[in-house]
């Protein structure tokens, strides 16, 4: 969509002349004027990020009309959430595979024997935290860290193919990472927490 | 109004006419703060007519009506205990079971019926009143402070809170500013205040940790300051944990020692006297090794005793220990190690306390920054705030973004909570939930909005619940809601649903369970008005004052430089003025004030023409234009 | 739609007008915004000629413009130059303000 005060770029706010551009559904990359690639540059990203927030900010239309601070609020709140799923790695590599091939919810197979291994750690973790084993519970969450770095390891090959080719195929093979990811997402959580509750 | 010179062309519009009064209020625990950007430079806390900057959060309540605030409350504290009260912000938004749980030495005569707000019976019982109102007469104080300091009404101000205020806890906090007939611009997290002071006064850049440990609060915050944006990565902390607690862990001991070893109740005037004495005692151990308490008794010799610091350490040690692990969550939250910070920053008076800081020195592994006082550097920073979003000059530069503290949720069957908005995520934010109904023939959805961090809902705090009612009849999963949560830049939470296929709507913006009604806020201000004309009559006599004094001054200066222009009658006129004047500034009547004005202005105007002719002839005898204008 | 000028302020600004080194040099005035009310005057000498729209007030030789706009809120002002204490200065009569605010240079309506 065009700015309406001198027919410029898009996203939240106008590139040409710095306006705020009407809210609307867009998605999270183009909230931050970034095209719909997994790499990102941390600097230019926060860089970004800082310049919208100077200019859609509620703190700039404190004295503004009430349709203009609610628009401000509703702007600067669509763009805290693009820049809270982007800056995090695997949040933006789900947010950018759900974007484009769709929900991974219920819709993405699970192989039986993962789901097998998975349950067996978990129990595992469960008796050495009710047993008392912290270093237990560490060594676990250790191994677990270094599966979830392979993993995402992978996922980064992945989805450099897609940023390289913008080929789909590539981003099937991320959703099963994906998935993968979560289980391995929940269990250090799971461990985390029990550390929490040791300490 | 004042007189006016003919300017360049453009300068009029280069200049401001005058400053937007707007301040910044740090409303404490044990003391409050207001602060102001005088000079478009540089903030700056303003003191009352006797230059004391701390207002104590005390008010006190007269059994024959009438409200004392600070000091004089105080000094009344421990002769009418219950009628005083001290510490309202740790009551502040929470509810009677809350308290009920909460309230070891509390020496007030709390009404605990009404499940949702707490109140003081205070005025020697004849009054009930809710913190909310407590704080109220506080912030009307720092108000009138700075009224009288700036010479008019305030445009607007920003008030402090903890960064770990939950949501009805802020909205009791904005209620109490609006009670105050204040315009709340915006409610400012404590430790980011003090990051603004720090940064702003500094010029730093990199990440910081904030360590806020108040009289009744803690909060921490992991800062970065880039380029003139000051974003909070996280926060964390805990509402009911400050120096208020190390007093009560003194004064504990000291109880049972006056009760001859054992546990025993005390009345609340004792408890005031032996709380005030250990925070007397905790605050000269500061840079004193051995402190002394002396506790009067009613019967017998004074109770004294000696307390040195390793003491004081061991007593209060296990509370400052309770902070360890909020700051370890909150850099995790940051996803960074205290290897990755810049500095630390201490606030809050409690911070003075040695052990405090050796503590958070061995905690993040540096010596944490305090060169500007922990007492004042929040309300310098909401004085920065103030500044910036209503101030004179607009700074386009510097820019707060801040957190939620506590993840927002909605429950969900079986007493689980989905979480919409989660913990430090910036402000303003949203989230938008989809529901569809669980029976045939459902026709409403219960709304259950609750906070915190916990999967269960016993575990968290219920902030409203709704019903969306009207739903089209059917069987179930036909209707489907869609709930939004928005929090705004305040950090309070506003909920919308609403039924997708009839466009039925429901919005609130969330009144917590625990807290005040607006009508009940509408009442209080509607009371309030009752003094409105009293306000305005105040005011303007405060304005007409400021003005007669500058005339006076001026009157007498120029009667001191010219004698020779001013001959018996004018004299003697301008005397009786001057004084007819003076007599009526002592008044209440600010028509008085300005008619006098007048009259001293008609009796001065023979004079102004003669020192204005003189100006003229000395112009004539060959003196500079500059010289002139001076003498003009 | 008119502003009056005293005669004691026409006399005070074509003195300062000579002083200045630019006797024919005409006066803005008007309102534009700022101030703890929103509102303030414009006071000072214009720059070159009228512009297209302006209302230009006449007192003898010296002239006054006034944009259309700020000519609404100042309709029926008097333009006045006083002596007291505090100093010397000019005044702005304006029926249409409701209130001064304490720093003397804004207005509320």
């Amino acid at each position: 969509m065009a700015c309406e005060q001198c027919s410029g770029a898009t996203g939240l706010a106008c590139e040409g002349c710095g306006a705020m551009l009407p809210a609307r559904a867009i998605d999270r990359f183009a909230a931050l004027g970034l095209p719909r690639r997994f790499a990102v540059d941390a600097a230019e990203f926060e860089t970004k990020f800082r310049e919208l927030s100077k200019r859609l900010h509620p703190d700039r239309f404190v004295r503004a009309a009430p349709a203009d601070r609610a628009r401000a609020a509703q702007a600067t709140a669509t763009l805290n959430e693009a820049y809270r799923t982007l800056r995090d790695e695997s949040a933006r590599a789900e947010y950018l595979v759900t974007l484009e091939t769709g929900s991974l919810d219920g819709n993405q197979p699970v192989a039986a024997a993962f789901l097998h291994e998975i349950l067996e750690l978990r129990e595992e973790l469960d008796e050495a935290a009710a047993a008392g084993d912290h270093a237990r519970v560490a060594a676990l969450g250790q191994a677990m860290t270094v599966r979830r770095d392979a993993s995402l390891g992978v996922l980064r090959a992945q989805l450099a193919v897609w940023d390289g080719a913008s080929d789909p195929a590539a981003l099937a093979e991320a959703r099963g990472e994906l998935v993968a990811l979560r289980y391995y997402r929940r269990y250090l959580e799971a461990c985390a927490g029990y550390e929490e509750g040791a300490a | 109004m004042s007189l006016m010179q003919i300017g360049e062309p453009g300068e009029s519009r280069a200049k401001e006419a005058c400053a937007g009064r707007a301040v910044g209020i740090d409303l404490g625990t044990t003391h409050s703060l207001v602060a102001t950007v005088e000079d478009g430079v540089r903030p700056l806390v303003l003191g009352d007519a006797r230059g004391r900057a701390l207002l104590p959060s005390v008010v006190h309540y007269r059994a024959g009506g009438g409200v004392l605030v600070g000091d004089e409350a105080r000094r009344l504290a421990a002769e009418f205990p219950t009628d005083t009260i001290a510490s309202a912000k740790r009551l502040v938004g929470r509810g009677s079971d809350e308290v009920r749980a909460a309230s070891t030495l509390m020496p007030y005569d709390l009404d605990l019926t009404d499940s949702k707000v707490v109140r003081f019976r205070v005025a020697g019982g004849t009054r009930r009143v809710t913190p909310i109102e407590v704080s109220a007469e506080i912030l009307r104080v720092l108000r009138e402070r700075a009224e009288e300091r700036l010479g008019g009404p305030l445009d607007g101000v920003v008030i402090t809170v903890p960064a770990y205020f939950d949501d009805a806890q802020r909205q009791a906090t904005r209620d109490a500013g609006r009670l105050a007939g204040l315009e709340v611009l915006r409610l400012l997290n404590e430790p980011t205040a003090a990051a603004l002071a720090y940064g702003l006064d500094k010029g730093a850049q990199g990440k910081f940790a904030v360590y806020d440990l108040g009289g009744g609060t803690f909060d921490v915050s992991i800062l970065e300051l880039t380029g003139g944006v000051f974003q909070v990565r996280a926060t964390g902390g805990d509402t009911a944990l400050g120096g208020d607690d190390f007093d009560r862990a003194i004064a504990e001991v000291v109880l049972r020692e006056l009760a001859g070893g054992v546990d025993a109740t005390h009345d609340a005037g004792q408890v005031r006297r032996v709380l005030d004495a250990a925070r007397t005692a905790r605050e000269a151990l500061t840079s004193d090794d051995v402190a002394e308490l002396r506790i009067e008794r009613t019967e017998g010799a004074p109770y004294v005793r000696t307390l040195d610091r390793t003491e004081l350490e061991a007593l209060i040690r296990p509370i400052v220990e309770r902070t360890r692990s909020t700051c370890r969550r909150a850099l995790a939250d940051a996803g960074m190690t205290a290897r990755d910070l810049d500095g630390v920053i201490l606030v809050g008076g409690a911070t003075r306390t040695p052990l405090v800081r050796a503590f958070v020195a061995e905690l993040f592994g540096r010596s944490p920054l305090a060169d500007i006082d922990p007492d004042q550097v929040v309300a310098l920073g909401a004085a920065v705030q103030a500044d910036l979003l209503a101030g004179s000059r607009r700074r386009d530069d510097v820019l707060l973004l801040d957190v939620v503290p506590l993840s927002l949720g909605l429950e969900m069957m079986g007493g689980v909570v989905e979480k919409l908005i989660h913990r430090n995520s910036g402000v303003p934010c949203g989230a938008e939930q989809e529901f569809t109904t669980y029976a045939d023939q459902q026709t409403g959805f219960d709304l259950h909005v609750v906070q915190g961090e916990r999967d269960t809902v016993a575990n968290c705090r219920s902030l409203a619940r709704f019903v969306l009612r009207g739903l089209p009849v059917g069987p179930a999963g036909m209707a489907k809601a869609k709930i939004t949560f928005l929090v705004d830049a305040d950090g309070i939470l506003c909920v919308t649903a609403r039924e997708e296929t009839t466009g039925i709507e429901a919005a609130i913006e969330v009144k917590p369970s625990y807290g005040l009604t607006d009508d009940e806020v509408e009442q209080m201000l509607i009371d309030s008005y009752a003094h409105a004309e009293e306000d305005k009559a105040a005011r303007l006599l405060l304005t007409e004052r400021v003005e007669a004094d500058g005339i006076i001054a001026a009157t007498r200066a120029a009667m001191a430089q010219d004698p020779a222009l001013l001959d018996d009658a004018t004299r003697s006129a301008l005397e009786l003025a001057l004084a007819a004047l003076a007599v009526r500034i002592g008044g209440l009547d600010h028509r008085a004030i300005h008619e006098a004005v007048e009259a001293l202005d008609r009796a001065a105007q023979p004079f102004a023409e003669r020192r204005m002719n003189r100006s003229m002839d000395a112009a004539m005898a060959g003196r500079s234009i500059t010289e002139l204008e001076e003498i003009l | 739609m008119a502003i009056t000028i005293t005669e004691r302020a026409a006399k005070e600004i074509r003195r300062q007008a000579e002083k200045r080194g630019t006797p024919e040099a005409a006066l803005r005035v008007g309102i534009r915004g700022g101030g703890c009310t929103g509102f303030a005057y414009l006071f000072e000498w214009a720059e070159g000629a009228a512009r297209a729209h302006d209302h230009v007030i006449e007192h003898g030789d010296v002239r006054v413009f006034v944009d259309p706009k700020s000519l609404v809120y100042l309709d029926g002002t008097a333009l006045d130059f006083v002596t007291n204490v505090m100093g010397h200065g000019f005044k702005f009569e304006n029926p249409n303000a409701k209130g001064a605010c304490g720093c003397g240079e804004s207005i509320q309506f």
